[in-house]
C-alpha cells in the first residue's frame, strides 16, 4: 500500500463527502462494475429461476440476498485501482481466489442484514480480521461514518424501484397503446412467463446501481482510514522531507522514499 | 489528477476560489426532506379549508401552486441559497461563478424541475446529476448554479486545552500548514502510537535538540490555527 499513489484526493471529509466522492469513482469504473456484477448475477438468476414454483418472490429474494457476494470483484478491482494498479474484467476474473473466498460465509449470512454492509465489505474483504475481532473492528471504523453508511443503503436501494417505476413509466409515454400491459404486473401477478421478466429486468438494475453502492461504501471505509490513520498528514511530510532532503543533499537517500 | 469532489473557479483577479460539490445522495435526502414539509403543510390546509366548501378548494389550489413552485425559489433567493432540507445537510445552492443564487437563476431552475422529473420520480435528473461534471442536474444546468456544503468554522486554538504554541521552523505551503492543523485537531482520533509514527517522519528535517516530534508538529499547529483566529 503506497499512499503517494492514491488516485482520490486524501482530505479529511465530511461522510456525506466521501459518498459523493464514492460515486465519483464508481461512475469512472462505471462499465468495469457493472459488467462484473451481471457475470456472477446472471448464472444466478438462471440458476434460481426454479424457484418460482414455489413463490413469486422467492427468485427476487434469493438474487437480492446474495448481492454482497456480485458486488465483490468489484470491490476487489476498486481497491486495486485506488493505489494505481490496473485490474481490468479478465485480471479481476482470473484473481478469483482473492476475492471468492474470505469471510464467505458470513458474507452472506451474519453480515448479510448489516445496513452498512458498504462501508464494511472492504474489512471482510481486504482486512479479513478473525470473526471475533470484526464487531470490534467495524465499530472503531463506524464512529460518525455509520449513519451515513445507512442512509447510502437505504437511498441506493429506492434508486433501484425508482429506476424501475420510471422506465416502466417512460414505457407507458413511448407506447400508450399498452399502457395497460406495462402496468399490469402490479395488477396481477399472473401465472405467466412475464414475472421472470421483471425479475430479470430488476436484475439489470441491480447492476446499473451496484458500482455506485459499492465505490460510496469503499469510500466511506478509505475516507474514515485516513481521518483515522491521518494519511493525509503523512503524505504531505513525506513529499515536503523528500523534497527539503532533494534540496539540500542531492540525491534522494533510500531510507526516505522506502 | 486525483479525483475529488472540488470546483475550482478563477475569479478575474487571478485567484482561485474552490467548492466542494455534492452528489445525488445527500441531495436526495434534501429533497425528501423539503417533499415531507410540503406535503406536512398541504395535508394541514386540506383539514381547514375542507370546511370552507368552494372557495376553500380554490385557496388549496392556489396555496398548493404557491407551495409548488415558490417554496424552493424563495428560500433559495431569501434564505442565502438553503430550503429548509438543504439547511439540514448544511449545503446550499449558489451560481456556478460561486457567487449568491439570483432570482432569476433561481426561477429558472426550479421551473425546469418539470424536465428533470421526467418520465417519473427524477429519472433525468437523477441520471444528470450522476453523470455531470459537477453534479448538476439539467435545471442547474440551464441556470448557471451549482450546489455545494457550507463551509464549516473550525475549531480555534483555544479549545485545544494546555498545548503550547510553537513558531515553526521551516516557511510552509498552504497545504503543510494544514497537515500541522489536522494533526492537532486530530478529528479523527488518531492514536498516539500513529502520531509518533507520522510525526517521526519529520526527523531528517527537524534539529536534533526537538525530542518528541509530536509534541512539536502539535505545538506548531496550535501556533497556527492561533494566528488564524487572530487574522479572522
Amino acid at each position: 500500500m503506497q499512499l503517494s499513489k492514491l488516485i482520490i484526493e486524501p482530505r479529511v471529509r465530511s461522510s456525506w463527502s466521501a459518498i459523493d466522492l464514492g460515486t465519483l469513482l464508481g461512475r469512472k469504473y462505471w462499465l468495469r462494475g457493472v459488467t462484473l456484477y451481471l457475470t456472477l448475477a446472471i448464472p444466478t438468476f438462471f440458476v434460481v429461476l426454479g424457484t418460482g414454483k414455489f413463490s413469486q418472490w422467492l427468485p427476487y429474494l434469493l438474487l437480492w440476498w446474495f448481492k454482497p457476494l456480485f458486488e465483490r470483484p468489484f470491490l476487489y478491482s476498486l481497491s486495486r485501482e485506488l493505489f494505481g494498479e490496473k485490474s481490468g474484467y479478465f485480471f479481476t476474473l482470473k484473481e478469483f481466489n482473492s476475492w471468492l473466498w474470505p469471510s464467505l460465509i458470513a458474507i452472506v449470512t451474519l453480515r448479510r442484514l448489516s445496513t452498512n454492509r458498504s462501508m464494511f465489505a472492504p474489512v471482510s474483504l481486504l482486512e479479513k480480521p478473525p470473526a471475533s475481532e470484526y464487531t470490534n473492528r467495524t465499530s472503531v471504523l463506524g464512529a460518525s461514518y455509520s449513519n451515513a453508511a445507512t442512509w447510502l443503503t437505504v437511498v441506493l436501494y429506492h434508486f433501484e424501484s425508482i429506476i424501475f417505476v420510471a422506465a416502466l413509466s417512460l414505457l407507458a409515454f413511448l407506447f400508450p397503446d399498452q399502457i395497460d400491459s406495462a402496468f399490469s404486473w402490479f395488477q396481477n401477478q399472473g401465472s405467466n412467463n412475464s414475472q421472470y421478466y421483471i425479475v430479470f429486468a430488476q436484475v439489470i438494475i441491480m447492476a446499473i446501481v451496484a458500482p455506485l453502492y459499492c465505490a460510496a461504501g469503499f469510500m466511506l471505509y478509505i475516507c474514515r482510514r485516513i481521518e483515522l490513520e491521518g494519511w493525509d498528514i503523512e503524505i504531505c511530510f513525506r513529499d515536503w522531507v523528500r523534497t527539503q532532503v532533494k534540496a539540500t543533499d542531492g540525491p534522494s537517500p533510500t531510507t526516505i522514499s522506502s | 489528477m486525483k479525483l475529488d469532489t472540488i470546483t475550482l473557479v478563477e475569479t478575474p483577479e487571478g485567484i482561485d476560489l474552490q467548492a466542494e460539490l455534492v452528489g445525488i445522495v445527500p441531495r436526495t435526502l434534501a429533497y425528501i426532506i423539503d417533499l415531507i414539509i410540503r406535503i406536512a403543510i398541504m395535508l394541514v390546509l386540506a383539514i381547514l379549508l375542507a370546511f370552507a366548501g368552494e372557495a376553500g378548494a380554490g385557496v388549496f389550489l392556489i396555496a398548493f401552486f404557491l407551495l409548488e413552485w415558490w417554496y424552493p425559489v424563495v428560500y433559495e433567493v431569501f434564505r442565502d441559497g438553503q430550503t429548509p432540507g438543504k439547511k439540514a445537510f448544511n449545503i446550499k445552492v449558489i451560481s456556478d461563478d460561486l457567487t449568491p443564487v439570483r432570482f432569476g437563476a433561481s426561477l429558472t431552475r426550479n421551473l425546469l424541475r418539470t424536465a428533470d422529473i421526467f418520465p417519473s420520480m427524477y429519472l433525468v435528473g437523477g441520471i444528470a446529476i450522476a453523470s455531470t461534471q459537477r453534479f448538476q442536474r439539467l435545471g442547474d444546468i440551464a441556470a448557471g448554479t451549482l450546489v455545494v456544503y457550507c463551509r464549516e468554522d473550525s475549531k480555534t486554538s483555544s479549545e485545544l486545552g494546555d498545548m503550547i504554541p510553537v513558531p515553526p521552523m521551516h516557511s510552509l505551503n498552504e497545504e503543510q500548514q494544514q497537515a500541522f492543523i489536522n494533526f492537532t485537531l486530530n478529528k479523527g482520533q488518531i492514536s498516539n502510537a500513529r502520531q509518533q509514527e507520522i510525526a517521526d517522519i519529520l526527523r531528517p528535517i527537524l534539529p536534533d535538540k526537538i525530542s518528541s516530534p509530536d509534541d512539536y508538529v502539535r505545538g506548531v499547529g496550535k501556533w497556527l490555527l492561533g494566528t488564524a483566529s487572530k487574522l479572522k
